[in-house]
């Protein structure tokens, strides 16, 4: 805590103006460029904010419009329904595919949902969008493996390297609870009834987790007697408090029971299996207490209806954005952003301008309208993928393990960083430290070597420099990666000349020295605390 | 004069704080009620009863169509490549005629060019008890896991059954017989030619519980049946948890619900059976009132061969 303080207290320059209690113009900027855009603003969105504070919510809650939007939304939910894993069921050579393909499979699989938001927040549809949709979007390989047409023509503004394609086996159009993607990732046996899945469902996109209920379970029950634990399920008070609306819940999900571990029968619908909730469970389908004519597109439209729908979309886009769990206090500003939400028609942009706008996020203390004074947001820790995308664009390079982004799988850096498929963690890490340290070194490297001369670092540096940048150019470089203003003759720019200097007498290789400067540069606390 | 006690005076300042927050908390706004502009999908009838009549028939034919004694069959003929160098690794054990066979691989090809790959369990094992019942018990398939054999004249099998066949014949001349019979199958053209399972146009699963005596008299229950047919008049689906016929003289018993799924994703009922007041009587003929969503849409009668021909069965009723 001290440490973050200490570090708010250097990034203030004494000519930037400071709103009381509250960030810089320059700091919400920054802020809020990472957060909708994953990338840090440009020199020119700095300056015009530096010469126009009034700019400034022109410049963020434009954001929302640039086409890296929907990849951050899509994060947001792809955390909640963890959909993110490294690996399926099955591998690319179950499918009859070359092996080498695989990693391009497996991520197919994991982006599929996460596709669909950024999708829907993109075209600015109505957030329920991702329970109606009569189509998915997709990576080609699944179009090869799973029974899936493209749809021609196809829209513009989808994802990049996705199409949008439509299932051929008779699944109900419901948005992702139509994704064999879904299913795969929240498995369930027979015995299970599709009761974890359901849970997985209503804990993402209605905030309602099962497993956040006591259970005052009963210590009566046979548990080795498969019908006394059924019999308890319908009957006993401590079962009944969950299950009289998890299991009718469930009874929808049945086509998407597998029986067999078979890759082809795992990616196909199974209507045939709809019913089968009278024999497993006898649960017939409802909604919370309301029957339904248990088809799984009425529990999409079911679920879209939900006041928790649209209430529990607001509050992982509030918790996202101002980047801590969402308390008691908050409530009072979630009720401020859902009346934006409503007004807008669900659209995923307006909720974010509204939560651009709050003062929290930009870290004023100010009581909301509706009750509650939010604790206002200092310091942001950058997620995994958040340290790749800055180190994306700045330096074109990206660590990664068999094609996939090494901080996007735990099998790559994911983990060590503090991330997982449930999101990412908000406290700094040993972990953390050490995966920035790694992404700078490398990008460093790579732009030393010269082999991104288009990156916005590359643009600056060009081919491979054979000599020591001038303090202009150590000051651009400043800028451009940590968005401050720095001035070429300032100690600082001569501490970094001095790191170029101290390298290359000790190496005798300008390669090196280049790489030791921008590595002090891209290993700034900056770029990992915002 | 007095003075007011402490206690008052803490009471009073916190109803007076009390007051002033209750006014403030009418003074917010509310928040607006969530109209969702959406529309629940209707379900609609879409199976007449002549289309049920016509349906039901089908049911069966398909159901028999799986015929898993013939799957099993072509299915030994191309296990019959695996050679004697560990292609597929397997542990085998024989009895006389009985055979169990377990095998694994992660892909290898046997000398003659056979490729074979996943995991393969069958079992044949046949015997006697004391009292002269004898008992056959055909298993196929690893619980559902995947395998493949692909020969080099190009016949192939792949998928993931579970087939369970038991035929119990007691010396009275009785015999019992139980199947199961689940799993995805796919087969080169060949091969598939006599197998509606194999040609992939019927998938699914059933249970399955016959009995015969030795003076002619004949029942069958079909039980746990789903089955995905997209031949099937129409029908998309079919599931029902048990139906069941007899051949005992005056009445042919015809018990169940038949469900039916059209294209939409609508279910219908056929319930086949006595009505609920038995002082009706047995129902014996093969008619049945079909229903969706709760709603009567009228009466049908199957074709009385439709259930009649499931108990003219040769050796089994599989």
């Amino acid at each position: 805590m001290v440490l973050l303080g200490a570090l708010g207290v250097l990034a203030c320059t004494p000519d930037e103006p400071v709103q009381e209690g509250g960030l810089t113009p320059r700091d919400v900027l920054v802020r809020a460029s990472l957060d909708i855009r994953g990338v840090r603003p440009e020199v020119s969105e700095l300056e015009a904010v530096r010469r126009d504070a009034a700019r400034l919510d022109g410049e963020v809650l434009g954001f929302v419009d640039d086409p890296r939007f929907g990849i951050g939304v899509a994060g947001v939910f792809a955390d909640a329904l963890r959909t993110r894993r490294d690996a399926f069921q099955f591998d690319a050579y179950a499918y009859g595919l070359d092996e080498e393909r695989d990693p391009e499979l497996q991520h197919a699989i994991a982006e599929e949902v996460p596709a669909l938001f950024a999708y829907v927040a993109n075209a600015d549809l109505a957030f329920s969008e991702i329970l109606t949709a009569d189509y998915t979007i997709v990576a080609p390989i699944l179009l090869e493996v799973w029974p899936l047409e493209a749809l021609d023509p196809q829209p513009d503004g989808l994802p990049e390297g996705t199409v949008m394609a439509r299932y051929t086996d008779g699944r109900p159009a419901a948005g992702i609870l139509s994704m064999s993607s879904l299913w795969w990732r929240h498995a369930s046996t027979v015995d299970n009834a599709n009761r974890g899945r359901t849970n997985a469902v209503t804990r993402a996109l209605l905030c309602e987790d099962y497993l956040d209920r006591p259970i005052d379970f009963p210590r009566d029950i046979d548990l080795t007697d498969e019908e006394a634990i059924g019999t308890a399920i319908r009957t006993n008070e401590g079962c009944t408090a969950c299950h009289a609306t998890l299991d009718p819940f469930a009874s929808h999900l049945w086509g998407f029971m597998q029986r067999a571990e078979d890759a082809r029968a795992w990616g196909r619908y199974h209507p045939e299996g709809e019913l089968d909730w009278k024999s497993a469970s006898g649960a017939s389908p409802a909604y919370f207490g309301e029957p339904t004519n248990g088809r799984l597109d009425t529990l999409a439209v079911k679920m879209a209806g939900d006041e928790r729908f649209v209430s529990c979309a607001v509050s992982r886009v509030y918790e996202r954005l101002l980047g801590r769990p969402v308390a008691l206090a908050d409530e009072g500003q979630i009720a401020a952003h859902r009346e934006a939400f409503l007004r807008s028609g669900l659209s995923l942009k307006a909720l974010y301008r509204s939560v651009l706008s709050d003062p929290a996020y930009r870290g004023v203390r100010m009581e909301s309208a509706f009750g509650g004074v939010p604790e206002p947001v200092t310091r942001k820790l950058a997620s995994p993928e958040l340290l790749t995308s800055q180190a994306r664009d700045l330096s074109g390079f990206s660590l990664r393990v068999d094609g996939r982004d090494a901080t996007a799988i735990d099998d790559g850096l994911r983990a060590l960083a503090g991330g997982s498929d449930r999101g990412a963690d908000r406290t700094p890490s040993l972990g953390h430290a050490l995966v920035h340290r790694r992404l700078a070194e490398a990008s460093a490297r790579a732009l030393a070597r010269g082999d991104a001369p288009d990156s916005r670092i590359g643009a600056i540096l060009g081919d491979a420099p054979s000599e020591r940048p001038s303090r202009e150019t150590i000051a651009r470089l400043v800028v451009e990666v940590r968005s401050r203003p720095f001035a070429p003759d300032s100690g600082d720019a001569r501490a970094l000349a001095d790191v170029w200097d101290a390298t290359e007498r000790a190496t005798g290789d300008p390669e090196e020295a280049t790489a030791a400067l921008l590595t002090a540069l891209f290993a700034d606390p900056d770029l990992a605390l915002y | 004069m007095l003075e007011p006690a402490p206690l008052l005076l803490v009471l009073l300042a916190s109803t007076a704080g009390g007051l002033a927050e209750r006014s403030a908390d009418l003074a917010r706004p509310r928040p607006s009620r969530y109209e969702p502009d959406s529309s629940e999908p209707v379900s609609l009838p879409s199976i007449t009863p002549e289309m049920a009549a016509g349906a039901v028939p089908a049911l069966f034919d398909a159901t028999r169509a799986l015929d898993p004694e013939t799957v099993f069959a072509d299915y030994l003929v191309l296990f019959a490549h695996a050679d004697g160098e560990g292609c597929p690794e397997r542990d085998a054990y024989a009895n006389g005629a009985d055979t169990t066979v377990f095998w694994y691989s992660d892909g290898c090809s046997t000398s003659d060019g056979t490729w074979f790959n996943g995991s393969g369990f069958h079992a044949v094992a046949e015997t006697t008890e004391n009292d002269g019942t004898v008992t056959r018990v055909v298993s196929f398939g690893d619980g559902g896991a995947f395998f493949e054999i692909v020969a080099p004249d190009g016949k192939l099998m792949r998928g993931s059954p579970s087939i369970e066949l038991i035929e119990t014949r007691s010396p009275d001349g009785s015999k019992e017989f139980e199947a199961y019979a689940a799993g995805e199958l796919e087969s080169d053209e060949a091969t598939a030619i006599e197998n509606a399972w194999l040609r992939g146009e019927v998938q699914g699963s059933f249970g399955l519980y016959g009995y015969e005596d030795a003076v002619g008299y004949r029942s069958l229950t079909y039980y746990g049946l789903a089955l995905r047919a997209e031949t099937v008049r129409g029908i998309f689906a079919f599931s029902f948890s048990e139906v069941g016929i007899d051949n005992a003289e005056g009445c042919a018993l015809r018990t169940g619900t038949i469900s039916m799924r059209d294209g939409a994703g609508s279910w219908h009922d056929a319930f086949f059976g006595a009505p609920e007041d038995e002082s009706a009587g047995d129902r014996c003929d093969a008619c049945a009132t079909l229903s969706h969503a709760g709603t009567d849409l009228g009466t049908f009668c199957a074709p009385d061969a439709a259930f009649d021909g499931l108990l003219a069965w040769g050796v089994a009723p599989w």
